[in-house]
């Protein structure tokens, strides 16, 4: 009889826990993406920031997620920014050089009255950028779909149409970044190749095309950095690698002379929203 | 957190302010009002002048944006709503933004251009195509002391909307430019495509002072009026900028663009065309997750339900069994 009755209460609890492993557990929403790798193989400087070697050498840009539920769409946007204010030392004052950045501010002022939904993207632009010395938050700007439709596009590649500004940790604005949307500054000269993988098939883009015709010329790379997968199933696996060549000269539009800093942007959407932005800081 | 940074910078509170309303944005692409962009190269305050001046005027209704910077310009050059632009290049160093200024004409804008914006160094082709004085020189007025400031007299040379109730005048501006043979001495003569009216020329050289011209956009050219913001200097902007000669050239320069630009339309309805594409393809996105959201749901209460179901059965099972059915046969 005993035995029958803790038998019973065994078996209850056995069909509670079950149940409540299947509410609880099971249920559990996990993030859509899982980066797996993300980041610049570039070495240190003695202050243990990236910095790249003026000597010829192959550097290159890594992001590796898997799919952790079907996705209707996931895009990413590359931007490259120069430092267009003052020197990146940290505890520098805010208010030295702040005059592009105060033209941003009514510029975007103004931008977002026009704004239509081609904009909504600005909605939620911060992100975070570590280094050894400091922490910052980050905004990030786009304006490049603003004037999509009207500039044309052997002009619109080279509007610098993507900004930036970054905050140091007691919040205040520390630096402001302008640049273009697009992989790694100067394309043409600086990037060597682009390897974009989706689960097996795999496009590479090279400046040497072999004769194997395993590799398509950097003409055929899409002239925006954004890149777009529809219907993704779960447990799906990006790769996507960008390799330059350090000794390439980077020639800056932007700023003559080129500034010794850039930031590396890469924004992550999913089903048109805002899900990660990965910044890295690079010094040359 | 971030809101809580910012507060010490008011610029930036009002940049967050305006990114959060972002998602509220409406869609009445076209209705919304014309933007008048004022380029004013490293003088913000005058350009807040000219701004002042047009809206006294009230001939032009629209919203206005200054900037000193050129490639915040250049952002800006292609936003759909600028229906009038206004240049102010102070210095006469070169400045990359000819083409967009070439382009922004040869679509229909309307233009304004002051100071060195007909510089050749400075505009380069825009300085024929858009501003067609292709100046290379230029002539110093007379500096009147008893006034402080540098003096040039312009007549009017052919009868224009720009000289209506101007007439001859005396312009506070240092320099006037012109397009001069160094050698001869002589003015060179500009050969624009479109149709070109001098409406004003300086006295004593007299070169063409102020333009107006037309082809596929339309353009006035003020070869004069530098400024700067040295406080007791001769070229100090509020010089000219409160003196009613300078005020009734410009808001009649930019009367006469602003009626004459023929982008804007155009511009703004197939820009709004694409922004309606790209805004539909967005709610198709979402309106297919939204759909796949909602199946999900169903499934997942379905599965809650047998879940329930097979665990109210389990425990009855095992009650019946372990419980009141061993009752039973203990007592039989």
């Amino acid at each position: 009889m005993v035995d029958r009755k803790l038998a019973g209460i065994m078996a209850i609890a056995l069909i509670l826990s079950s149940g409540g492993f299947s509410f609880f557990v099971g249920e559990k929403a996990e993030e859509p993406v899982e980066i797996l790798n993300e980041g610049w193989n570039i070495p240190l400087n003695v202050q243990g920031n990236f910095e790249l070697p003026i000597t010829e050498g192959r550097y290159v840009y890594s992001l590796g997620f898997v799919v952790r539920e079907p996705l209707r769409r996931l895009e990413l946007y590359f931007a490259t920014l120069e430092n267009s204010s003052f020197e990146t030392d940290p505890d520098s004052s805010p208010v030295a050089g702040l005059a592009g950045v105060h033209g941003l501010g009514d510029l975007i002022a103004t931008v977002q009255k026009y704004s239509t939904s081609s904009l909504a993207r600005l909605g939620k632009p911060e992100f975070n950028l570590s280094t050894p010395g400091a922490e910052y938050t980050g905004l990030a700007i786009d304006l490049s779909d603003h004037v999509g439709p009207v500039a044309p596009d052997e002009i619109r590649y080279r509007l610098p149409t993507f900004h930036a500004v970054l905050l140091n940790s007691s919040g205040r604005v520390n630096q402001y970044y302008r640049g273009f949307p697009d992989f790694y500054l100067n394309r043409e000269q600086a990037i060597l190749d682009i390897t974009i993988q989706k689960n097996q098939n795999v496009t590479r883009f090279s400046k040497r095309v072999t004769q194997q015709g395993n590799s398509l010329p950097m003409e055929d790379l899409p002239p925006t950095a954004h890149l777009v997968f529809d219907e993704l199933e779960k447990e799906d696996q990006i790769f996507l690698t960008i390799a330059i060549d350090s000794s390439r000269p980077e020639l800056s539009s932007v700023i003559n002379p080129p500034k010794e800093a850039v930031i590396h942007l890469v924004l992550m959407y999913i089903n048109e929203e805002h899900q990660s932005t990965m910044a890295s800081l690079i010094y040359r | 957190m971030i809101p809580v940074m910012l507060r010490s910078t008011g610029l930036l509170l009002s940049l967050i302010f305006c990114l959060s309303l972002g998602p509220t944005i409406g869609t009445e692409c076209e209705q919304t009002s014309p933007l008048v962009l004022i380029y004013c190269q490293d003088e913000q305050g005058y350009g807040e002048d000219l701004i002042e001046i047009l809206r006294d005027d009230g001939g032009i209704e629209a919203e206005f944006l200054v900037l000193t910077d050129s490639e915040l310009l250049k952002n800006m050059i292609y936003c759909p709503h600028v229906k009038l632009l206004i240049t102010v290049f102070n210095e006469a160093k070169q400045v990359d933004l000819g083409e967009h200024l070439e382009y922004f004409f040869r679509t229909g804008g309307g233009l304004v251009g002051l100071g060195f914006s007909g510089w050749r160094a400075t505009t380069l082709n825009a300085s024929e195509k858009v501003y067609p004085l292709n100046a290379t020189s230029y002539a110093t007025g007379r500096y009147d002391r008893e006034k402080g400031v540098f003096t040039q007299d312009l007549y009017v040379d052919q009868e224009h909307e720009i000289s209506d109730g101007l007439g001859n005048f005396t312009a506070y501006t240092q320099k006037i430019i012109m397009s001069l043979d160094r050698a001869s001495g002589k003015l060179l003569p500009v050969e624009p495509s479109g149709e070109l009216t001098v409406v004003y020329r300086e006295y004593s050289k007299n070169a063409p002072a102020v333009i107006a011209y037309r082809d596929s956009g339309a353009s006035v050219t003020i070869g004069g009026f530098t400024g700067n913001s040295i406080e007791r200097a001769p070229t100090h902007y509020r010089l000219f900028t409160r003196e009613e000669g300078f005020r009734r050239l410009l808001t009649n320069s930019a009367n006469w663009a602003w009626k004459n630009e023929n982008r804007y339309v155009a511009t703004l309805s197939s820009a709004c065309e694409v922004y309606q594409t790209a805004a539909a393809d967005g709610a198709e996105v979402i309106e297919d997750v939204e759909s796949e959201r909602e199946k999900r749901n169903s499934s997942a209460l379905v599965r809650t339900s047998i879940v329930l179901v097979l665990m109210v059965l389990g425990i009855a099972i095992v009650i019946r069994t372990c419980f009141l059915g061993g009752g039973e046969k203990e007592g039989n």
